[in-house]
């Protein structure tokens, strides 16, 4: 037996609740604890050990020496030298798998809650950090 | 100024201004209500809560690129939407807004009305068969077919308040209850509301019944091949017959619109809104269902129906009552 308008109730009930949709680009959702956004680095922090570089599965990390510029101080004794390295970070290729944050002995890697990354240019998601 | 009343009256009110306003404006209120039934927003952001996003459906379909197929009739491929839209507009001329005789009603207007109210199912069909593809031909096909089961069911329906009302004028169907002071006529005909609503339903070929459109087996039914304008002119008609059967439905049941100006006025908005939102909750409330299903349904149930009523009212009026 075909049990015709049961639905109905239910719907006329639905009314008076609050949408279970979001406003989402206007109201933004918070993302939940441990969200692997996008790859941020802390350049102080970070050794040159190329750990991540060989990690990382989608071969999104590029860490190369800085050609010499003339504005930098010159090197002193019994201080620390200037960083003569730099990391390119490219967002287009990278999967969000947190691989290079879990494998830096330094956590000089870790990955933000920014997820609307989205451009139309590579350039434009290719970060690189001094 | 002879010339002028005409022109304002077919392209203004109640013509192609006032209903092409309106029809959007009652479509914006079935996607919400819609939406809401589904625990969804709706439209939101093109107006004042998404009031505006029928129209903005509607531009955007008319600046859109405008494809003939290869081997369609090119002539009648793109005269059908140009002729639904123009017989629902005329059937939308005749609706009697504030109980002012409509500019060109006469005795017998109903049947007029009614037969204009089914040139947009011909067209659809007629409009599927010339685009020579496989989708549209079966599309069109099913729309008659369903044609033939809800078309019958809906004449009988909308007969009951001529026969109450001893004529065949919409004017004077509306205003029938208030004239006689039988107000009562009204409720007694709530079966053959029901059979109406459910058929208009059908003829807007609306879930549950939109089978010739069923996209999930038929891609778009008879409007596969259809873009840009014509695709625009074929949503204005599909929003038009919304407003014009939805009025029609309030002006013959519901009492019509009394009360002059405001008042009346007022009763418009209200009364085919409440059409609207029922087919709404039946849109909502059901799945689609086969067309054999349709077929079966409207000829053991719904035309039954229809017939009962029309012997109740029958017989009220041979004894006098009305």
């Amino acid at each position: 037996m075909l049990k015709a308008g049961i639905l109905i109730p239910e719907l006329l009930g639905n009314i008076g609740l609050a949408p279970a949709t979001r406003e989402y680009p206007f109201a933004k959702t918070p993302v939940p604890e441990g969200f692997r956004g996008t790859p941020r680095f802390r350049s102080s922090a970070c050794l040159g050990c190329k750990a991540c570089v060989r990690d990382c599965t989608s071969e999104a990390i590029e860490i190369e020496m800085k050609p010499p510029s003339p504005s930098d101080p010159p090197p002193e004794k019994g201080r620390n030298p200037v960083k003569k390295f730099r990391m390119i970070l490219y967002l287009d290729r990278c999967i969000h798998c947190a691989r290079c944050a879990e494998v830096c002995p330094k956590d000089a890697i870790y990955l933000d809650q920014e997820f609307e990354i989205a451009d139309f240019s590579h350039e434009a998601l290719r970060l690189v950090f001094d | 100024m002879e010339v002028i009343k005409p022109l304002l009256y077919i392209l203004v009110f109640p013509g192609f201004a006032f209903q092409f306003v309106f029809s959007t404006y009652l479509e914006w209120m079935d996607r919400k209500f819609y939406a809401r039934m589904q625990n969804r927003r709706g439209p939101l952001y093109t107006g004042y809560n998404g009031i505006l996003q029928p129209v903005a459906d509607i531009f955007k379909l008319f600046f859109k690129e405008d494809i003939v197929p290869a081997g369609a009739d090119r002539f009648m491929f793109s005269l059908m939407p140009i002729l639904g839209l123009a017989a629902v507009i005329t059937a939308g001329l005749y609706i009697p807004v504030w109980f002012f005789t409509p500019y060109n009603s006469f005795e017998g207007d109903l049947i007029v009305v009614l037969y204009l109210l089914s040139v947009p199912s011909l067209v659809l069909f007629l409009a599927g068969w010339f685009s020579v593809s496989p989708f549209s031909l079966i599309g069109a096909t099913r729309v008659l077919t369903q044609l033939f089961a809800y078309e019958v069911p809906f004449f009988l329906a909308l007969l009951t308040p001529a026969v109450v009302a001893g004529s065949w004028q919409i004017r004077t169907i509306a205003t029938f209850p208030w004239t006689s002071g039988a107000w009562w006529a009204i409720p007694i005909q709530v079966l053959a509301f029901m059979v109406a609503l459910l058929t208009l339903q059908a003829k807007l070929e609306r879930v549950p019944f939109d089978i010739p459109e069923a996209e999930t087996e038929v891609v778009g039914g008879p409007l596969t091949e259809y873009s840009g304008k014509k695709l625009a002119m074929f949503r204005m008609q599909k929003d038009i017959l919304m407003l014009v059967g939805s009025a029609f439905i309030a002006a013959l049941f519901m009492g019509g619109f009394p009360g002059g100006i405001w008042l009346g006025g007022l009763q418009v908005v209200i009364k085919t809104a409440i059409v609207v939102l029922l087919l709404s909750v039946v849109r909502a409330a059901f799945a689609r269902i086969r067309i054999d299903q349709i077929i079966s349904f409207s000829w053991k149930y719904l035309a039954p129906a229809s017939l009962i009523q029309l012997l109740v009212v029958l017989i009220l009026k041979g004894n006098g009552v009305f």
